[in-house]
């Protein structure tokens, strides 16, 4: 038997077949949160025996500790209504109404559950090791406040949300973006009571490496002392700040099975989902110019950032490869990083625990690892709750634009005059997306239409045709961007975007060399800040009212340099004159300073500061 | 990993302590929190009037004062400690290390090694000394709080050993439920619940808003030595916060270590 620990941020594997467990449970649940409590409380009612340990002192996670006080998106269905229902009908009576939820009306109801239902659980506690034999997990190592123990099970859930576990165990991990290994922004929850109801706020506090413990002391740290006041009133009081940050994007292993938005597009999906995720690709990265390719396809390119999308959630991804006896529940599941925002949400991560307990529950009965269970019955269970639902199979949809804009399940367009007709609007979002998907046989009618005098139907004509990466879009796209074309399209209730901004991109994505002189104008010039588009109030989010950080100068910057980026990748003889621009315009701070007025440690800042490494990196691997 | 003293939790008396010596000293909490001891087992605490502070402690409570977190009469909204906690610690650069479980610590030769648990696993940490500001084996007794809220109206009550506390603001009522001291949380949130949900009917309008997610406890206030340069001053054994960071303040720059 080998006993797999962290120390020191190095995984150590050393023999211990001395070692004599002093318990044995069938399933030990590591983290509590929102996808672990479900997984404890389900397989306690089996009849299970079942540790279930936290470093918090609750169950629920962001539902509870956390804070986020109501759902975003997620499927409807699962177990986790019952428990809804439940909390629910406390509210008012015993404890204060939510918007949505009542959090230590949660607490309470999930740990009546799993107590009630024999589960152990242990809070301020934390895993510090797995015993694995022949490639299956037999137990762990934790502590508590009064010392450390080491204990047998059968199965082993990953509830951290995090992929802790899995690291532990030495399962192979993902990290972060590709291009600078950052994650998305963090919160800070502050909690309040006003009259009879609870209400709470949050901002993006910033990014940490959570895997950093200093890192993370510090992030915590100055995202609470964000939220002090000048003076304390009563009329929104102060309950407490949320003992738990939400970070919403970490470790994700690589499963038996694993799903990418590229795969998710282009239809090559699990025909036997578990459960299906609903939510929009929900990224709060302000710097989306360096997210992937794909993704600025849909959110820059097409406009479609906040558009809802469903996920069909294999069981596979749930299962770290290569180990057995370990499965995890949360949003470290298989999924590349841009579905890993989409299939976070907490009803969603509901469904995961449930999924886990399930999967337990079958693998005991058939005698079978944890990826060998008939994944048909698995199935069939879980329609039983409406875990598993084929009506949540919605497909995509715009959920909510605007006030009186209805919600409108997608169907991508297929006729030429019903693109070009959309193509003529503020919100051509669709028609872009589904050129896209037509290919080859519209492209001589965009061409067309970019000879048309509709201004509107010329120029999103010219982003249909650049995501075709047909080159006869670049003259109206570079005319978008000389002239800093500031009309913001309408598809989305948030993350429009500025018709410039998605020129330069898509002049990019066409390696566009003509355009060079203007890309680095804008990031050179210290005077381009001047020009009114960077001022309209009418683009400014309520957070940045005090003008504390230019969001579209960033927009305009940033994409500029990933468009310069990838025309000298491909334009060798014109790497120098890029180079330089580059290097001018990150060379002293002052690029930061036309940004944010934020000090260095906060987020704003560190995208911008972020911008100038990503710089330097690139550029060194054209020396 | 090293320094002349190890704090174990960024209780009040270890931030005071950690404000004493900042160069020599580290302050290891396996929370997400500061100064949790009172602040989020929703204990103001009481005699804000009758201390003899030292400097730093003073502009603690002249801050808390102009935030409107302490007011003349004593009372204290006592949440708002937190984020100023927070703000504090950032600004005056006091080294807290927050989610570093604490495993144990041993005298070696010229002090201690100590074990915590954090995001990159077990580490140690040398010291010449160890503080230690949690309960220990002092706890006399424990409570379990909550904040409570209603649509409006004076609240009136009194119950056998429950004691009902205002804060600064309008309708802030904190109630103050004993339990045993071997309760874990989810006794504990069980008997609270049970409680709340038998209230008499001039109670009903009011709801929990808030549990404590610390105990509020009474413990012995003295500074034991757990072994040659092993010492524990139990935070919650103040009266207030502010007499807990002084007591930590007090110990570190009255030249002790």
């Amino acid at each position: 038997m080998i006993l797999s620990e962290k120390r020191s941020g190095i995984i150590v594997r050393n023999e211990c077949s001395e070692i004599r467990f002093s318990k044995h449970y069938d399933v030990i649940v590591a983290g509590l949160g929102t996808a672990g409590s479900i997984t404890t409380i389900l397989s306690a009612r089996k009849g299970l025996s079942v540790l279930g340990i936290d470093r918090l002192v609750c169950m629920g996670g962001m539902g509870t500790a956390g804070a986020v006080l109501g759902y975003y998106y997620g499927s409807r269905g699962g177990y986790f209504e019952e428990i809804d229902r439940e909390v629910d009908a406390l509210k008012n009576a015993v404890y204060i109404d939510g918007r949505r939820t009542s959090p230590d009306a949660k607490k309470y109801i999930l740990e009546r559950e799993a107590i009630d239902s024999g589960a152990v659980l242990s809070y301020e506690s934390t895993i510090t090791g797995v015993f694995i034999e022949k490639d299956k997990v037999c137990g762990i190592r934790w502590r508590d406040q009064s010392g450390e123990y080491s204990v047998g099970c059968s199965y082993l859930v990953d509830g951290t949300g995090d992929g802790d576990v899995c690291e532990i165990a030495g399962c192979a991990t993902m990290w972060g973006r590709v291009l600078d290994e950052r994650t998305q922004p963090f919160t800070s929850v502050k909690v309040m009571t006003a009259g009879t109801q609870i209400t709470s706020t949050n901002h993006d506090s910033g990014l940490i490496d959570q895997r950093d413990p200093q890192a993370l002391s510090r992030g915590i740290i100055s995202s609470h002392a964000a939220h002090l006041e000048e003076k304390y009133g009563a009329q929104k009081r102060l309950l407490y700040m949320a003992p738990l940050i939400g970070i919403r994007e970490g470790r994700r292993i690589h499963g038996e099975e694993s799903v990418t938005l590229k795969d998710l597009f282009a239809g090559k999906v699990t025909k036997s989902p578990v459960f299906y995720a609903y939510s929009d690709l929900d990224k709060h990265d302000l710097d989306n110019a360096l997210n992937s390719e794909e993704l600025q396809d849909w959110a820059v390119a097409s406009n479609l950032g906040a558009t809802n999308i469903t996920v069909p959630v294999p069981y596979g991804a749930m299962l770290p490869k290569g180990i057995d006896g370990l499965i995890v529940a949360g949003r470290c599941m298989s999924f590349d990083r841009d579905l890993s925002a989409c299939v976070r949400m907490e009803r969603d991560m509901q469904k995961a625990g449930e999924v886990a307990a399930e999967g337990i529950w079958l693998s005991k009965k058939h005698r079978c690892p944890l990826k060998d269970i008939p994944v048909n019955e698995l199935r069939t269970n879980l329609r039983t709750t409406g875990c598993l639902d084929e009506q949540n199979n919605i497909g995509v949809k715009l959920d909510w634009v605007r006030n009186n804009v209805p919600a409108l399940v997608v169907k991508w367009l297929q006729n030429h005059a019903d693109i070009k007709k959309s193509l003529a609007t503020l919100s051509p979002g669709i028609a872009i997306w589904s050129s896209r998907i037509l290919g080859k046989p519209i492209v001589a009618d965009l061409k067309k239409w970019l000879r048309e005098s509709d201004e509107l139907l010329r120029k999103h004509s010219a982003f249909a045709l650049g995501l075709l990466r047909e080159q006869d879009a670049l003259p109206v796209l570079r005319d978008m961007v000389r002239s800093r074309d500031g009309v913001m399209l309408q598809d989305m209730r948030k993350h429009n975007q500025i018709r410039a901004v998605m020129s330069i991109y898509l002049a990019g994505k066409l390696v566009d060399i003509q355009l060079v002189d203007d890309l680095a104008s804008i990031i050179t010039d210290p005077a381009e800040i001047d020009n009114p588009i960077y001022h309209d109030a009418s683009f400014v989010s309520a957070r940045y009212a005090d003008g504390s950080y230019n969001n579209i100068y960033f927009q305009f910057f940033s994409h500029s340099v990933m468009a310069l980026l990838k025309i000298g990748d491909v334009h060798v003889s014109a790497r120098g004159k890029i180079a330089g621009a580059l290097q001018d315009a990150v060379a002293s701070g002052a690029y930061i300073s036309r940004i944010t007025r934020n000090g260095p440690d906060s987020y704003e800042y560190r995208l911008a500061e972020n911008i100038g490494s990503v710089i330097h990196r690139r550029i060194d691997t054209w020396k | 990993m090293g320094k002349d003293i190890l704090i174990i939790g960024a209780t009040f008396t270890g931030i005071g302590a950690g404000y004493a010596a900042k160069e020599r000293t580290l302050i290891v909490e396996p929370r997400q929190q500061v100064g949790y001891e009172f602040i989020n087992s929703f204990n103001p605490g009481t005699g804000y009037g009758t201390m003899q502070l030292s400097p730093v402690a003073d502009g603690i409570k002249t801050e808390m004062k102009s935030r409107g977190i302490l007011v003349d009469d004593g009372r204290v909204h006592v949440p708002a400690l937190a984020p100023m906690m927070f703000n504090r610690i950032q600004t005056d650069n006091i080294p807290v290390l927050l989610q570093a479980f604490v495993a144990e610590s041993r005298p070696v030769a010229g002090g201690f090694e100590t074990d915590i648990y954090t995001a990159a696993g077990y580490e140690t940490i040398k010291s010449k000394f160890v503080l230690d500001t949690r309960p220990g084996k002092k706890v006399i007794s424990k409570r379990i709080n909550a904040m409570l809220c209603s649509a409006g109206g004076e609240f009136s009550a009194s119950c056998g050993g429950v004691e009902y506390m205002g804060g600064a603001l309008a309708g802030e009522v904190i109630m103050k439920l004993p339990v045993e001291i071997n309760d874990d949380f989810s006794v504990a949130r069980r008997k609270l619940h049970a409680f709340w949900e038998q209230r008499s009917d001039n109670l009903k309008p009011w709801t929990i808003a808030a549990v404590a997610d610390c105990f509020e406890f009474a413990a012995l206030k003295d500074v034991s030595t757990l072994c040659p340069g092993h010492f524990q001053i139990s935070s919650c054994a103040f009266a207030n916060p502010l007499e807990a960071f002084d007591a930590g303040y007090r110990f570190i720059s009255g030249g002790a270590l």
